[in-house]
């Protein structure tokens, strides 16, 4: 027996017990997306057979209606996947092992290969209302950023800010004469966005790199953080975020 | 308890007049120190202050001829006299000290101010710190060591980092303000603030929340931890990842910087940060996880999770 084929059958008892085999047909989506709903909220009791160990599962969302769609439709003919859907956004559950949300969720990206935004987290069956919450805060920061697929720890620091209210309204102190000053909002954004790299924000938005050296100390003078510390960089990011985190358009959940 | 005061306070002070006597350094900390355990053990043997006063002079008098008489110098002796009797005497002024107390137990007694900053004091004599606040306007100290100011935490500020410069060396002062009533929520506010401090490794100066705003958010977010953890584990297992992540952070996310810093060659630390971005799915070249990377360490170091 070549290793091959024992990989191909390792995959083929994996599927076996990861694989639903008691859901509705695909084409009853009404009913399957009654039963995604079910277990996102947390009231899945137990009772539903045909249901995996453990999901990962996806909030995503678009930057139109027609993306979020094609997101659906990618989905389709998933037997195994269960879709909670909403106007530019929605939930996916796909039985996955432990560590395998991340490559099961930039497959799906791949195939899309479009503008949307993914927040991925995995968990145990009885988890899933917790990983949903997770999920969905993961989106809202990913959200602000560019493209693609995120879990928790690509987030950590604003995905902390947004579930503590008081350290979030001191930081919002700390950034608002920044957001009072456009240009300086702006060339803050675009030195996060170019990951501290002064001559690409300077070329993001066509000034002069000086001009941006200089800004950069004015948001230094106004807020006490040095931009160019990779730890104050950190907390001017998330202060930005707590100041203006989206809310993502995801459907309700009960 | 009975008390020889006396005799305890000619075995306490010896050695200081000793030291001045022959003018040796570090006399005067050593004054500071000897004479507020003195005090404190005095005060709370409950001797009368009367007994105190006499037992000074005698004590003053004998200690200063037996060394004139060694031909010590006069003027450092008669300076450890006054130190040494300033110090005892200032142990002996318990209004405040019973004021620090209620106020930092919750209480908001007769003669409290409206509002406090709370500041906590590590890596430096605290009776030093007391004496630089003292002579800069009122401070109260609490018998766990906090210090309260009667002042705002912006005005509270700017005094620390003057005491900081005048104490110099390695000292961490925190600081927090809230109304007389709330005041045990500000002691809490600065222990945590001081615990992040002193578990990553923050250099010596004046620390406040918002200085260590999302780390204690961190802290406080269960998920969040966890998660820390499991980026942080197979880090850990390789010192000399862990001591690049460190130096790069140092060095601002700057590489030749760090590439000296450690004394390794630029094709190193490329292959090392690919190897952390392997290891923790963060990319060290970003510096918003090179700040998260870095914080991840310092937490697991101290294991402040408690």
């Amino acid at each position: 027996m070549t290793t091959v084929l024992d990989s191909r059958l390792l995959g083929d008892v994996l599927r076996d017990i990861l694989r639903p085999f008691d859901l509705p047909p695909v084409e009853d989506v009404a009913t399957r997306r009654r039963l995604a709903r079910t277990l996102l909220s947390g009231r899945d009791n137990g009772s539903f057979d045909g249901l995996a160990l453990a999901y990962a599962v996806i909030a995503f969302c678009a930057s139109t209606e027609d993306d979020a769609a094609r997101v659906l439709e990618a989905l389709r003919d998933n037997a195994d996947a269960l879709v909670l859907d909403g106007v530019r956004g929605g939930y996916v559950l796909l039985p996955c092992a432990q560590d395998g949300q991340l490559a099961l969720a930039r497959d799906l990206h791949a195939r899309l290969g479009l503008d949307v935004w993914m927040g991925v987290v995995w968990a145990s069956r009885r988890d899933l209302a917790a990983a949903r919450a997770t999920a969905e805060d993961v989106l809202r920061v990913a959200s602000c950023r560019a493209p693609g697929v995120y879990e928790l720890r690509n987030v950590l620091a604003d995905f902390a800010v947004l579930r503590r209210p008081h350290v979030a309204e001191r930081l919002v102190r700390v950034i608002e004469p920044v957001v009072a000053q456009q240009p300086l909002l702006d060339a803050l954004r675009a030195f996060i966005a170019e990951d501290g790299n002064r001559a690409a924000a300077a070329r993001r938005l066509d000034i002069h790199r000086s001009t941006l050296d200089h800004r950069l100390r004015l948001i230094e003078r106004l807020t006490g953080c040095r931009p160019t510390s990779p730890r104050a960089l950190l907390t001017l990011s998330v202060a930005l975020t707590a100041h203006s985190a989206p809310d993502v358009p995801l459907p309700r959940t009960h | 308890m009975l008390f020889d005061v006396g005799r305890l306070l000619h075995e306490e002070f010896l050695a200081v007049y000793r030291a001045a006597a022959a003018d040796a350094d570090g006399w005067e900390d050593a004054a500071v120190a000897v004479a507020h355990r003195v005090g404190s053990r005095l005060r709370s043997g409950k001797v009368p202050v009367a007994h105190v006063v006499v037992a000074l002079r005698s004590t003053d008098r004998l200690l200063t001829e037996a060394m004139l008489d060694d031909g010590g110098d006069a003027r450092a002796l008669a300076s450890a006299g006054t130190a040494l009797a300033a110090e005892l005497m200032s142990s002996f002024c318990v209004a405040d000290d019973g004021l620090a107390d209620a106020v930092l137990a919750g209480g908001a007694p007769d003669g409290a101010a409206a509002f406090y900053t709370v500041v906590s004091v590590r890596g430096a004599l605290v009776d030093r710190v007391v004496n630089a606040f003292r002579r800069r306007g009122t401070v109260l100290r609490a018998s766990s060591g906090h210090l309260l100011l009667p002042v705002s935490e912006g005005a509270a500020l700017a005094l620390c980092r003057e005491v900081c410069a005048e104490i110099g060396g390695e000292v961490w002062l925190c600081v927090a303000e809230r109304p007389a009533a709330r005041v045990p929520l500000a002691r809490r506010e600065v222990d945590e603030i001081d615990a992040l401090v002193s578990s990553l490794g923050r250099p010596p100066g004046v620390y406040r929340i918002d200085d260590m705003l999302f780390e204690s958010a961190l802290v406080e977010t269960p998920e969040v931890r966890d998660e820390l953890d499991r980026v942080v584990a197979p880090l850990l297992a390789n010192p000399v990842l862990v001591e690049t992540v460190l130096a790069l952070l140092e060095a601002d996310g700057n590489r030749a910087v760090a590439v000296r810093k450690l004394f390794i060659h630029r094709s190193t630390i490329d292959y090392r940060l690919w190897q952390i971005e392997e290891l923790t799915g963060l990319s060290p070249v970003n510096p918003r996880d090179l700040a998260v990377l870095g914080t991840a360490i310092g937490m697991s170091r101290a294991n402040a999770w408690g």
